[in-house]
Protein backbone atom coordinates (compact mmCIF):
# COMPACT_ATOMS: atom_id res chain seq x y z
CA UNK A 1 0.00 0.00 0.00
CA UNK A 2 1.14 3.09 -0.82
CA UNK A 3 1.90 6.08 1.99
CA UNK A 4 -1.50 7.76 0.89
CA UNK A 5 -3.08 5.01 1.19
CA UNK A 6 -1.71 4.09 4.31
CA UNK A 7 -2.37 7.41 5.65
CA UNK A 8 -6.16 7.60 4.65
CA UNK A 9 -6.51 4.06 5.58
CA UNK A 10 -5.74 5.26 9.12
CA UNK A 11 -8.09 8.14 8.91
CA UNK A 12 -10.37 6.23 8.71
CA UNK A 13 -9.91 3.59 11.31
CA UNK A 14 -9.36 6.29 13.36
CA UNK A 15 -12.88 7.56 12.43
CA UNK A 16 -14.40 4.72 12.98
CA UNK A 17 -12.77 3.79 16.46
CA UNK A 18 -12.90 6.88 17.73
CA UNK A 19 -17.17 7.09 16.82
CA UNK A 20 -17.69 2.96 17.98
CA UNK A 21 -15.88 4.37 21.25
CA UNK A 22 -17.62 7.11 21.58
CA UNK A 23 -21.35 5.78 20.90
CA UNK A 24 -20.63 2.61 22.59
CA UNK A 25 -21.57 3.84 26.04
CA UNK A 26 -23.99 6.00 24.58
CA UNK A 27 -27.35 6.35 25.67
CA UNK A 28 -29.93 6.54 22.36
CA UNK A 29 -33.18 7.00 24.36
CA UNK A 30 -33.15 9.82 27.18
CA UNK A 31 -31.79 13.27 27.65
CA UNK A 32 -29.73 14.94 30.04
CA UNK A 33 -29.23 17.51 32.47
CA UNK A 34 -30.01 21.43 32.08
CA UNK A 35 -29.48 22.54 28.21
CA UNK A 36 -30.05 19.13 26.63
CA UNK A 37 -33.99 18.69 26.03
CA UNK A 38 -33.60 22.33 25.26
CA UNK A 39 -31.68 21.87 22.24
CA UNK A 40 -33.38 18.60 21.43
CA UNK A 41 -36.88 20.71 21.29
CA UNK A 42 -34.85 23.49 19.28
CA UNK A 43 -33.45 20.94 16.79
CA UNK A 44 -36.75 19.44 16.31
CA UNK A 45 -38.77 23.12 15.98
CA UNK A 46 -35.78 25.02 14.57
CA UNK A 47 -36.26 27.27 17.28
CA UNK A 48 -33.65 30.17 18.75
CA UNK A 49 -31.94 28.95 21.93
CA UNK A 50 -31.10 30.96 24.71
CA UNK A 51 -28.71 33.53 24.51
CA UNK A 52 -26.85 33.99 21.96
CA UNK A 53 -29.15 31.77 20.04
CA UNK A 54 -26.91 28.90 18.46
CA UNK A 55 -28.10 28.98 15.20
CA UNK A 56 -25.06 26.99 13.84
CA UNK A 57 -26.02 24.40 15.93
CA UNK A 58 -29.50 24.45 15.93
CA UNK A 59 -29.86 24.58 11.67
CA UNK A 60 -27.06 21.99 11.47
CA UNK A 61 -28.39 19.33 14.33
CA UNK A 62 -32.06 19.82 12.39
CA UNK A 63 -30.51 19.18 8.97
CA UNK A 64 -28.93 15.87 10.68
CA UNK A 65 -31.83 14.93 12.44
CA UNK A 66 -33.93 15.61 9.55
CA UNK A 67 -31.99 13.34 7.26
CA UNK A 68 -30.83 10.55 9.53
CA UNK A 69 -35.03 10.66 10.66
CA UNK A 70 -35.16 9.19 6.87
CA UNK A 71 -33.87 6.28 8.06
CA UNK A 72 -36.06 5.54 10.95
CA UNK A 73 -33.44 6.12 13.55
CA UNK A 74 -35.37 8.53 16.77
CA UNK A 75 -34.70 11.92 17.17
CA UNK A 76 -32.68 12.13 20.31
CA UNK A 77 -30.59 9.16 18.57
CA UNK A 78 -29.95 10.99 15.88
CA UNK A 79 -28.74 13.82 18.18
CA UNK A 80 -26.68 11.72 20.07
CA UNK A 81 -24.66 10.27 16.69
CA UNK A 82 -24.71 14.20 15.91
CA UNK A 83 -22.92 15.66 18.73
CA UNK A 84 -20.55 12.29 18.94
CA UNK A 85 -19.20 12.40 15.78
CA UNK A 86 -15.38 13.36 15.54
CA UNK A 87 -15.58 15.95 13.59
CA UNK A 88 -12.39 16.87 13.68
CA UNK A 89 -11.61 13.39 11.59
CA UNK A 90 -14.05 14.01 9.31
CA UNK A 91 -13.28 17.51 8.87
CA UNK A 92 -8.92 16.78 8.39
CA UNK A 93 -9.03 13.78 6.64
CA UNK A 94 -12.32 13.77 4.75
CA UNK A 95 -12.11 16.85 2.55
CA UNK B 1 -12.16 24.85 15.44
CA UNK B 2 -11.11 21.80 14.03
CA UNK B 3 -11.87 23.88 10.46
CA UNK B 4 -10.27 26.68 11.90
CA UNK B 5 -7.21 24.72 12.41
CA UNK B 6 -7.30 22.48 9.50
CA UNK B 7 -7.28 26.00 7.40
CA UNK B 8 -3.95 26.95 9.44
CA UNK B 9 -2.97 23.68 8.65
CA UNK B 10 -3.40 23.89 4.70
CA UNK B 11 -1.65 27.68 4.83
CA UNK B 12 1.36 26.13 6.67
CA UNK B 13 1.39 23.79 3.83
CA UNK B 14 1.23 26.69 0.80
CA UNK B 15 -2.39 26.72 0.79
CA UNK B 16 -2.78 29.98 1.11
CA UNK B 17 -6.14 30.67 0.03
CA UNK B 18 -7.79 27.04 0.40
CA UNK B 19 -6.69 27.16 4.24
CA UNK B 20 -8.32 30.68 4.20
CA UNK B 21 -11.55 29.81 3.38
CA UNK B 22 -11.42 27.08 5.59
CA UNK B 23 -10.56 28.67 8.54
CA UNK B 24 -12.83 31.59 7.81
CA UNK B 25 -15.68 29.36 7.27
CA UNK B 26 -14.73 27.26 10.83
CA UNK B 27 -14.37 30.65 12.94
CA UNK B 28 -17.81 32.18 11.00
CA UNK B 29 -19.41 28.82 12.44
CA UNK B 30 -17.92 29.08 15.32
CA UNK B 31 -19.31 32.62 16.08
CA UNK B 32 -22.49 31.59 14.83
CA UNK B 33 -22.63 29.16 17.83
CA UNK B 34 -20.59 29.71 21.57
CA UNK B 35 -18.80 32.92 19.91
CA UNK B 36 -17.18 33.65 23.41
CA UNK B 37 -14.83 30.60 22.80
CA UNK B 38 -14.61 31.72 19.05
CA UNK B 39 -13.85 35.31 20.20
CA UNK B 40 -11.13 34.57 22.98
CA UNK B 41 -9.51 32.12 20.23
CA UNK B 42 -9.15 35.58 18.01
CA UNK B 43 -5.83 36.74 19.43
CA UNK B 44 -4.34 33.59 19.00
CA UNK B 45 -5.95 32.96 15.27
CA UNK B 46 -3.85 35.98 14.37
CA UNK B 47 -0.76 34.94 16.10
CA UNK B 48 -0.61 31.63 13.69
CA UNK B 49 -2.15 33.44 10.50
CA UNK B 50 1.23 34.14 9.73
CA UNK B 51 2.76 31.08 8.44
CA UNK B 52 6.15 29.62 10.10
CA UNK B 53 4.63 28.03 12.93
CA UNK B 54 4.40 24.45 12.17
CA UNK B 55 6.63 23.74 9.47
CA UNK B 56 9.97 26.07 8.84
CA UNK B 57 11.69 24.35 6.55
CA UNK B 58 8.95 22.78 3.97
CA UNK B 59 7.72 26.45 3.71
CA UNK B 60 11.12 27.74 3.50
CA UNK B 61 12.22 25.88 1.18
CA UNK B 62 9.20 27.33 -1.04
CA UNK B 63 9.36 30.75 0.17
CA UNK B 64 11.27 32.28 2.65
CA UNK B 65 8.98 33.21 5.50
CA UNK B 66 10.15 35.98 8.46
CA UNK B 67 9.83 35.04 11.81
CA UNK B 68 8.20 38.67 11.94
CA UNK B 69 5.01 39.08 11.53
CA UNK B 70 3.77 40.94 8.44
CA UNK B 71 1.00 43.10 9.54
CA UNK B 72 0.26 44.68 5.66
CA UNK B 73 -0.69 40.83 4.78
CA UNK B 74 -2.84 40.94 8.04
CA UNK B 75 -5.11 43.82 7.04
CA UNK B 76 -4.67 43.77 3.69
CA UNK B 77 -6.38 41.60 1.00
CA UNK B 78 -6.66 38.29 2.97
CA UNK B 79 -8.35 40.12 5.94
CA UNK B 80 -11.08 41.25 4.07
CA UNK B 81 -11.52 37.36 1.95
CA UNK B 82 -11.76 36.43 5.60
CA UNK B 83 -13.80 38.96 6.76
CA UNK B 84 -16.27 38.29 3.84
CA UNK B 85 -16.55 34.78 3.82
CA UNK B 86 -17.12 35.16 7.93
CA UNK B 87 -19.45 38.11 7.71
CA UNK B 88 -21.69 36.04 5.15
CA UNK B 89 -22.17 32.98 7.48
CA UNK B 90 -23.05 35.05 10.18
CA UNK B 91 -25.54 36.98 8.26
CA UNK B 92 -27.02 33.85 6.95
CA UNK B 93 -27.69 32.31 10.40
CA UNK B 94 -28.19 35.32 12.79
CA UNK B 95 -30.57 36.74 9.87
CA UNK B 96 -32.36 33.32 10.34
CA UNK B 97 -32.14 33.66 13.76
CA UNK B 98 -33.94 37.13 13.03
CA UNK B 99 -36.20 36.36 11.23
CA UNK B 100 -37.61 33.16 12.82
CA UNK B 101 -37.98 34.76 16.08
CA UNK B 102 -41.17 35.85 14.45
CA UNK B 103 -42.80 32.86 14.31
CA UNK B 104 -45.17 31.95 17.09
CA UNK B 105 -43.38 28.24 17.52
CA UNK B 106 -44.51 26.17 21.01
CA UNK B 107 -40.99 27.13 22.55
CA UNK B 108 -39.37 30.10 21.74
CA UNK B 109 -36.21 32.12 23.98
CA UNK B 110 -35.44 36.08 23.77
CA UNK B 111 -37.62 37.02 21.03
CA UNK B 112 -34.71 38.72 19.29
CA UNK B 113 -37.19 40.34 16.09
CA UNK B 114 -36.13 43.68 17.00
CA UNK B 115 -32.37 44.87 16.89
CA UNK B 116 -32.24 45.63 20.47
CA UNK B 117 -33.55 42.40 21.33
CA UNK B 118 -30.80 40.93 18.68
CA UNK B 119 -28.00 42.77 20.27
CA UNK B 120 -29.64 42.00 23.74
CA UNK B 121 -29.40 38.39 23.19
CA UNK B 122 -26.21 38.12 21.13
CA UNK B 123 -24.24 39.95 23.92
CA UNK B 124 -25.34 37.24 26.58
CA UNK B 125 -28.85 38.01 27.73
CA UNK B 126 -29.30 37.37 30.98
CA UNK B 127 -26.32 35.14 31.07
CA UNK B 128 -23.84 38.02 31.09
CA UNK B 129 -25.21 38.97 34.89
CA UNK B 130 -23.64 35.34 36.11
CA UNK B 131 -20.30 35.97 34.29
CA UNK B 132 -20.30 39.99 35.64
CA UNK B 133 -21.50 39.11 39.25
CA UNK B 134 -18.31 38.92 41.84
CA UNK B 135 -18.86 36.24 44.05
CA UNK B 136 -16.49 35.99 47.60
CA UNK B 137 -14.28 32.75 47.48
CA UNK B 138 -15.87 31.40 44.29
CA UNK B 139 -12.16 30.96 42.45
CA UNK B 140 -11.26 29.06 45.19
CA UNK B 141 -13.86 26.83 46.02
CA UNK B 142 -14.22 26.16 41.70
CA UNK B 143 -10.58 25.49 41.44
CA UNK B 144 -9.64 22.00 42.62
CA UNK B 145 -12.71 20.57 40.62
CA UNK B 146 -11.50 21.88 37.84
CA UNK B 147 -8.03 20.86 37.96
CA UNK B 148 -9.07 17.63 38.52
CA UNK B 149 -11.39 17.49 35.16
CA UNK B 150 -8.59 19.03 33.23
CA UNK B 151 -6.27 16.33 34.67
CA UNK B 152 -8.73 13.49 33.94
CA UNK B 153 -9.01 14.74 30.76
CA UNK B 154 -5.63 13.97 29.81
CA UNK B 155 -4.87 11.58 32.52
CA UNK B 156 -2.82 8.88 31.42
CA UNK B 157 -1.45 11.37 28.55
CA UNK B 158 -0.68 13.93 30.43
CA UNK B 159 3.36 13.22 30.09
CA UNK B 160 2.55 13.65 26.62
CA UNK B 161 1.10 17.04 26.92
CA UNK B 162 4.15 17.91 29.40
CA UNK B 163 6.60 16.77 26.78
CA UNK B 164 4.85 17.68 23.73
CA UNK B 165 5.20 21.51 25.38
CA UNK B 166 8.77 20.84 25.71
CA UNK B 167 9.49 19.68 22.33
CA UNK B 168 7.63 23.02 20.54
CA UNK B 169 9.64 24.91 22.92
CA UNK B 170 13.21 23.18 21.93
CA UNK B 171 12.20 22.88 18.19
CA UNK B 172 11.07 26.64 18.55
CA UNK B 173 7.47 26.66 18.03
CA UNK B 174 6.59 29.19 20.41
CA UNK B 175 3.66 30.29 18.67
CA UNK B 176 1.86 26.71 18.53
CA UNK B 177 2.83 26.07 22.10
CA UNK B 178 1.73 29.70 23.34
CA UNK B 179 -1.73 29.74 21.51
CA UNK B 180 -2.40 26.31 22.98
CA UNK B 181 -1.67 26.67 26.17
CA UNK B 182 -2.45 30.51 26.80
CA UNK B 183 -6.15 29.95 25.29
CA UNK B 184 -6.80 26.84 27.42
CA UNK B 185 -5.45 29.28 30.05
CA UNK B 186 -7.82 31.95 29.25
CA UNK B 187 -11.01 29.86 29.11
CA UNK B 188 -9.79 28.03 32.85
CA UNK B 189 -9.62 31.39 34.52
CA UNK B 190 -12.90 32.86 32.83
CA UNK B 191 -15.11 29.99 33.75
CA UNK B 192 -13.24 29.26 37.10
CA UNK B 193 -15.04 33.37 38.29
CA UNK B 194 -18.66 32.24 37.22
CA UNK B 195 -20.92 31.29 39.99
CA UNK B 196 -22.95 28.58 38.04
CA UNK B 197 -23.22 24.86 39.16
CA UNK B 198 -23.69 23.36 35.36
CA UNK B 199 -22.72 24.55 32.29
CA UNK B 200 -19.43 26.23 32.34
CA UNK B 201 -17.41 22.87 32.16
CA UNK B 202 -18.45 23.30 28.23
CA UNK B 203 -15.89 26.23 28.39
CA UNK B 204 -13.22 23.70 28.18
CA UNK B 205 -14.15 21.88 25.18
CA UNK B 206 -12.25 23.19 22.89
CA UNK B 207 -9.57 24.35 24.77
CA UNK B 208 -9.46 20.45 25.92
CA UNK B 209 -9.45 20.01 22.02
CA UNK B 210 -6.72 22.41 20.88
CA UNK B 211 -4.55 20.71 24.06
CA UNK B 212 -4.89 17.64 22.92
CA UNK B 213 -2.85 18.44 19.80
CA UNK B 214 -0.09 18.58 21.31
CA UNK B 215 0.07 15.05 22.01
CA UNK B 216 1.35 13.95 18.99
CA UNK B 217 4.42 16.46 19.56
CA UNK B 218 4.98 14.83 22.92
CA UNK B 219 4.85 11.07 21.41
CA UNK B 220 7.14 12.51 18.40
CA UNK B 221 9.38 13.62 21.14
CA UNK B 222 9.27 10.49 23.16
CA UNK B 223 10.13 8.21 19.69
CA UNK B 224 12.73 10.23 18.99
CA UNK B 225 14.64 8.95 22.23
CA UNK B 226 13.18 5.38 22.27
CA UNK B 227 12.55 4.77 18.86
CA UNK B 228 10.73 1.32 19.54
CA UNK B 229 8.29 2.58 21.83
CA UNK B 230 6.36 4.04 18.70
CA UNK B 231 4.28 0.46 19.32
CA UNK B 232 3.22 0.73 22.95
CA UNK B 233 1.67 3.87 22.35
CA UNK B 234 -1.63 2.74 22.12
CA UNK B 235 -1.91 1.39 25.39
CA UNK B 236 -2.12 4.75 26.82
CA UNK B 237 -5.27 5.72 24.77
CA UNK B 238 -6.28 2.40 25.58
CA UNK B 239 -5.87 2.98 29.38
CA UNK B 240 -7.50 6.11 28.94
CA UNK B 241 -10.57 4.31 27.55
CA UNK B 242 -10.92 1.78 30.08
CA UNK B 243 -10.43 3.99 33.20
CA UNK B 244 -12.73 6.90 31.85
CA UNK B 245 -15.04 4.07 30.34
CA UNK B 246 -17.45 3.49 33.79
CA UNK B 247 -17.63 7.45 34.23
CA UNK B 248 -18.88 8.44 31.05
CA UNK B 249 -21.05 5.61 30.25
CA UNK B 250 -24.21 6.67 30.02
CA UNK B 251 -26.22 3.40 28.98
CA UNK B 252 -28.30 3.18 32.43
CA UNK B 253 -28.89 6.91 33.08
CA UNK B 254 -32.96 7.23 32.75
CA UNK B 255 -32.86 10.82 33.74
CA UNK B 256 -35.61 12.47 32.01
CA UNK B 257 -37.80 9.64 31.68
CA UNK B 258 -37.53 8.57 35.28
CA UNK B 259 -38.44 12.73 35.92
CA UNK B 260 -41.32 12.32 33.79
CA UNK B 261 -42.58 9.00 34.95
CA UNK B 262 -42.98 10.89 38.61
CA UNK B 263 -44.62 13.39 36.65
CA UNK B 264 -46.75 11.55 35.05
CA UNK B 265 -47.66 9.38 38.57
CA UNK B 266 -47.73 12.59 40.65
CA UNK B 267 -50.43 14.55 38.70
CA UNK B 268 -53.94 13.75 38.07
CA UNK B 269 -55.58 14.53 34.35
CA UNK B 270 -55.68 18.30 33.45
CA UNK B 271 -53.69 19.23 36.86
CA UNK B 272 -52.15 22.09 36.23
CA UNK B 273 -48.44 22.12 37.74
CA UNK B 274 -45.81 24.94 38.41
CA UNK B 275 -42.07 23.57 38.64
CA UNK B 276 -38.86 25.88 39.24
CA UNK B 277 -36.26 23.36 38.01
CA UNK B 278 -35.47 23.81 34.54
CA UNK B 279 -34.21 20.08 33.70
CA UNK B 280 -37.98 19.37 34.60
CA UNK B 281 -39.76 22.18 32.52
CA UNK B 282 -37.37 21.71 29.52
CA UNK B 283 -37.97 18.03 29.17
CA UNK B 284 -41.67 18.22 29.79
CA UNK B 285 -41.75 20.69 27.12
CA UNK B 286 -39.95 18.17 24.66
CA UNK B 287 -41.69 15.72 25.49
CA UNK B 288 -44.92 17.47 24.94
CA UNK B 289 -44.26 18.86 22.18
CA UNK B 290 -42.34 16.25 20.60
CA UNK B 291 -44.16 12.85 21.72
CA UNK B 292 -47.19 14.32 22.31
CA UNK B 293 -46.45 13.54 26.67
CA UNK B 294 -49.54 14.33 28.95
CA UNK B 295 -51.68 17.21 26.82
CA UNK B 296 -53.91 17.05 29.22
CA UNK B 297 -51.59 18.99 31.81
CA UNK B 298 -50.78 22.69 32.09
CA UNK B 299 -47.14 22.79 33.28
CA UNK B 300 -45.91 26.32 34.00
CA UNK B 301 -42.64 26.86 34.85
CA UNK B 302 -42.05 29.17 38.53
CA UNK B 303 -42.36 32.67 36.73
CA UNK B 304 -45.57 31.65 35.05
CA UNK B 305 -44.50 32.83 31.58
CA UNK B 306 -41.30 30.61 30.78
CA UNK B 307 -38.93 31.95 28.15
CA UNK B 308 -41.39 33.63 26.72
CA UNK B 309 -44.67 36.28 27.56
CA UNK B 310 -46.81 34.53 24.33
CA UNK B 311 -46.14 30.95 25.55
CA UNK B 312 -49.20 30.73 28.01
CA UNK B 313 -51.42 32.07 25.33
CA UNK B 314 -49.89 29.44 22.26
CA UNK B 315 -50.01 26.37 24.53
CA UNK B 316 -52.74 26.69 27.06
CA UNK B 317 -54.99 28.77 25.27
CA UNK B 318 -58.32 27.71 27.43
CA UNK B 319 -55.98 28.59 30.90
CA UNK B 320 -55.15 31.56 29.68
CA UNK B 321 -58.59 32.80 28.10
CA UNK B 322 -59.42 32.00 32.34
CA UNK B 323 -56.51 34.09 33.66
CA UNK B 324 -55.70 36.56 30.85
CA UNK B 325 -56.56 39.34 33.03
CA UNK B 326 -54.41 39.03 36.13
CA UNK B 327 -51.82 37.09 33.78
CA UNK B 328 -51.64 40.15 31.60
CA UNK B 329 -51.49 42.62 34.59
CA UNK B 330 -48.52 40.48 35.45
CA UNK B 331 -46.89 40.65 32.29
CA UNK B 332 -47.42 44.56 31.74
CA UNK B 333 -45.72 45.35 35.34
CA UNK B 334 -42.56 42.64 34.47
CA UNK B 335 -42.08 44.39 31.09
CA UNK B 336 -42.10 47.65 32.67
CA UNK B 337 -39.67 47.02 35.50
CA UNK B 338 -37.41 44.80 33.72
CA UNK B 339 -38.47 44.53 30.14
CA UNK B 340 -35.94 41.35 29.15
CA UNK B 341 -37.50 39.16 31.36
CA UNK B 342 -40.62 38.91 29.45
CA UNK B 343 -38.56 37.41 26.56
CA UNK B 344 -36.75 35.71 28.73
CA UNK B 345 -36.54 33.06 32.05
CA UNK B 346 -36.50 34.70 35.51
CA UNK B 347 -38.77 37.12 37.08
CA UNK B 348 -37.46 39.49 39.31
CA UNK B 349 -40.39 40.03 42.01
CA UNK B 350 -38.26 43.27 43.47
CA UNK B 351 -41.30 45.61 43.59
CA UNK B 352 -44.50 45.34 45.87
CA UNK B 353 -47.20 45.81 42.97
CA UNK B 354 -45.26 43.21 40.68
CA UNK B 355 -45.61 40.78 43.05
CA UNK B 356 -49.02 41.25 43.77
CA UNK B 357 -49.79 40.64 40.65
CA UNK B 358 -47.60 37.43 40.43
CA UNK B 359 -49.39 36.10 43.37
CA UNK B 360 -52.98 37.15 41.57
CA UNK B 361 -51.98 35.34 38.69
CA UNK B 362 -51.52 32.29 41.23
CA UNK B 363 -54.80 32.56 42.77
CA UNK B 364 -56.53 33.09 39.23
CA UNK B 365 -54.77 29.73 38.32
CA UNK B 366 -55.85 28.13 42.14
CA UNK B 367 -59.79 29.22 40.86
CA UNK B 368 -59.31 27.65 37.49
CA UNK B 369 -58.44 24.59 39.33
CA UNK B 370 -61.03 24.90 41.95
CA UNK B 371 -64.20 25.54 39.38
CA UNK B 372 -62.58 22.73 36.73
CA UNK B 373 -61.96 20.37 39.79
CA UNK B 374 -58.31 19.90 38.87
CA UNK B 375 -55.63 19.64 41.48
CA UNK B 376 -53.47 22.49 41.74
CA UNK B 377 -49.54 21.15 42.50
CA UNK B 378 -46.04 22.63 42.45
CA UNK B 379 -42.69 20.87 42.95
CA UNK B 380 -41.04 21.19 46.30
CA UNK B 381 -39.10 24.38 45.23
CA UNK B 382 -42.37 26.37 43.78
CA UNK B 383 -44.37 25.21 46.88
CA UNK B 384 -41.75 26.82 49.41
CA UNK B 385 -41.87 29.85 47.77
CA UNK B 386 -45.64 30.26 47.32
CA UNK B 387 -46.29 28.67 50.81
CA UNK B 388 -44.07 31.95 52.57
CA UNK B 389 -46.06 34.06 50.41
CA UNK B 390 -49.66 32.30 52.67
CA UNK B 391 -51.29 31.01 48.50
CA UNK B 392 -50.53 27.12 49.39
CA UNK B 393 -52.61 26.83 52.84
CA UNK B 394 -53.44 23.25 52.61
CA UNK B 395 -50.41 20.99 51.20
CA UNK B 396 -50.26 17.44 50.70
CA UNK B 397 -48.58 15.49 49.14
CA UNK B 398 -48.81 13.50 45.52
CA UNK B 399 -45.36 11.62 44.70
CA UNK B 400 -42.83 13.86 43.89
CA UNK B 401 -44.66 17.05 44.17
CA UNK B 402 -47.16 19.19 46.57
CA UNK B 403 -51.17 19.43 45.98
CA UNK B 404 -53.48 21.13 47.22
CA UNK B 405 -55.96 18.31 47.72
CA UNK B 406 -54.75 14.30 48.36
CA UNK B 407 -52.19 13.18 45.50
CA UNK B 408 -51.68 9.80 43.84
CA UNK B 409 -48.39 8.20 42.91
CA UNK B 410 -46.54 7.85 46.58
CA UNK B 411 -46.11 4.50 47.02
CA UNK B 412 -44.57 4.77 42.90
CA UNK B 413 -42.40 7.75 43.99
CA UNK B 414 -41.22 6.02 47.19
CA UNK B 415 -39.79 3.03 45.23
CA UNK B 416 -37.75 5.82 43.49
CA UNK B 417 -36.70 4.11 40.74
CA UNK B 418 -34.26 6.34 39.55
CA UNK B 419 -31.39 4.44 37.74
CA UNK B 420 -29.44 7.47 37.12
CA UNK B 421 -28.69 7.79 41.39
CA UNK B 422 -26.15 5.31 40.94
CA UNK B 423 -24.79 5.70 37.46
CA UNK B 424 -21.20 7.41 38.09
CA UNK B 425 -21.19 10.02 35.66
CA UNK B 426 -23.47 12.01 37.85
CA UNK B 427 -21.41 11.77 40.74
CA UNK B 428 -18.87 13.36 38.76
CA UNK B 429 -21.83 16.22 37.39
CA UNK B 430 -22.06 19.23 38.95
CA UNK B 431 -25.91 19.16 37.66
CA UNK B 432 -26.73 16.59 39.20
CA UNK B 433 -26.74 18.69 42.28
CA UNK B 434 -29.74 20.72 41.69
CA UNK B 435 -31.80 17.38 41.05
CA UNK B 436 -30.90 15.99 44.04
CA UNK B 437 -31.47 18.82 46.27
CA UNK B 438 -35.60 18.36 44.77
CA UNK B 439 -35.30 15.20 45.13
CA UNK B 440 -33.72 15.44 49.10
CA UNK B 441 -37.16 17.96 49.55
CA UNK B 442 -39.63 15.99 48.06
CA UNK B 443 -38.85 12.27 50.34
CA UNK B 444 -38.45 14.93 53.17
CA UNK B 445 -42.08 16.00 52.96
CA UNK B 446 -43.09 12.41 52.11
CA UNK B 447 -41.22 11.71 55.26
CA UNK B 448 -42.68 14.01 57.57
CA UNK B 449 -46.26 13.34 55.90
CA UNK B 450 -46.60 9.90 56.99
CA UNK B 451 -44.89 10.88 60.10
CA UNK B 452 -47.78 12.94 60.84
CA UNK B 453 -50.41 10.28 59.77
CA UNK B 454 -48.59 7.46 61.84
CA UNK B 455 -48.00 5.46 58.58
CA UNK B 456 -44.60 4.19 59.95
CA UNK B 457 -44.10 1.90 57.02
CA UNK B 458 -43.82 4.53 54.68
CA UNK B 459 -42.33 6.84 56.56
CA UNK B 460 -39.42 4.48 57.07
CA UNK B 461 -39.34 3.91 53.74
CA UNK B 462 -38.87 7.28 52.96
CA UNK B 463 -36.61 7.73 55.90
CA UNK B 464 -34.26 5.32 54.17
CA UNK B 465 -34.48 7.47 50.76
CA UNK B 466 -33.85 10.54 52.18
CA UNK B 467 -31.07 9.60 54.04
CA UNK B 468 -29.64 7.74 50.55
CA UNK B 469 -30.10 11.06 49.08
CA UNK B 470 -28.06 13.18 51.73
CA UNK B 471 -25.32 10.68 51.27
CA UNK B 472 -25.11 10.92 47.95
CA UNK B 473 -25.27 15.35 48.43
CA UNK B 474 -22.10 14.45 51.06
CA UNK B 475 -20.35 12.83 48.93
CA UNK B 476 -20.46 15.24 46.02
CA UNK B 477 -19.73 17.96 48.83
CA UNK B 478 -16.48 16.61 49.28
CA UNK B 479 -15.86 16.84 45.53
CA UNK B 480 -17.59 19.52 45.06
CA UNK B 481 -17.10 22.23 47.27
CA UNK B 482 -19.02 24.77 45.34
CA UNK B 483 -22.23 22.55 45.36
CA UNK B 484 -24.88 22.60 48.08
CA UNK B 485 -22.80 25.92 50.05
CA UNK B 486 -25.23 28.04 51.82
CA UNK B 487 -26.87 30.97 49.99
Amino acid sequence: MSSKGLKITGAILAFILSIAISLSNANFSVLGFADAAEFALLSDLAGIAHAPGFPAYILLSKLFSTVLSISGIGHIATLVIFSRIPWNCLVCRCC
Amino acid sequence: MSMVFYGLCLREDGKRNQGLRWAAIGFGLGLANNHLTMLMFAPFLLLLWPEGWLVKKIVSKKKPVSSKVNWKDLIGKEAKHFGIIVGAILLLFYGWMYFRAGSELPFAFGSPDTLDRLLYHLSGGAWIKNTQAAVKGIVGMRLPYFLRISFEQFFLCIVFLVLGVIYLITSKRHRLWVAMVFYFLFLFIYQLRIDQTADTDAYLCTPFFLLSALLPFGMARLCTWYKHVYFALPVFVLGQFFVHFDKTDLRDFDLSTALLRDLDQSAQKGSVVLIADWTNIINYNYARVHDGFRKDLCVLNYDLKFTHHDLFRRNYPEIYQAISVSYDRYITLLGQYHPEEIYNTGCTLDQPDLIASYLDVIRALQNYCKNKNVPFIADPKAYVFLSQQGVFPVAHISGSYVSDRPGIGNDEFLKLEHQWLNNKHVKMDPSASDKLVDLEAALDFQRRYWQQLNDLPRAEKAEGKYREIKRMQNQMKKKMKFLFRPA
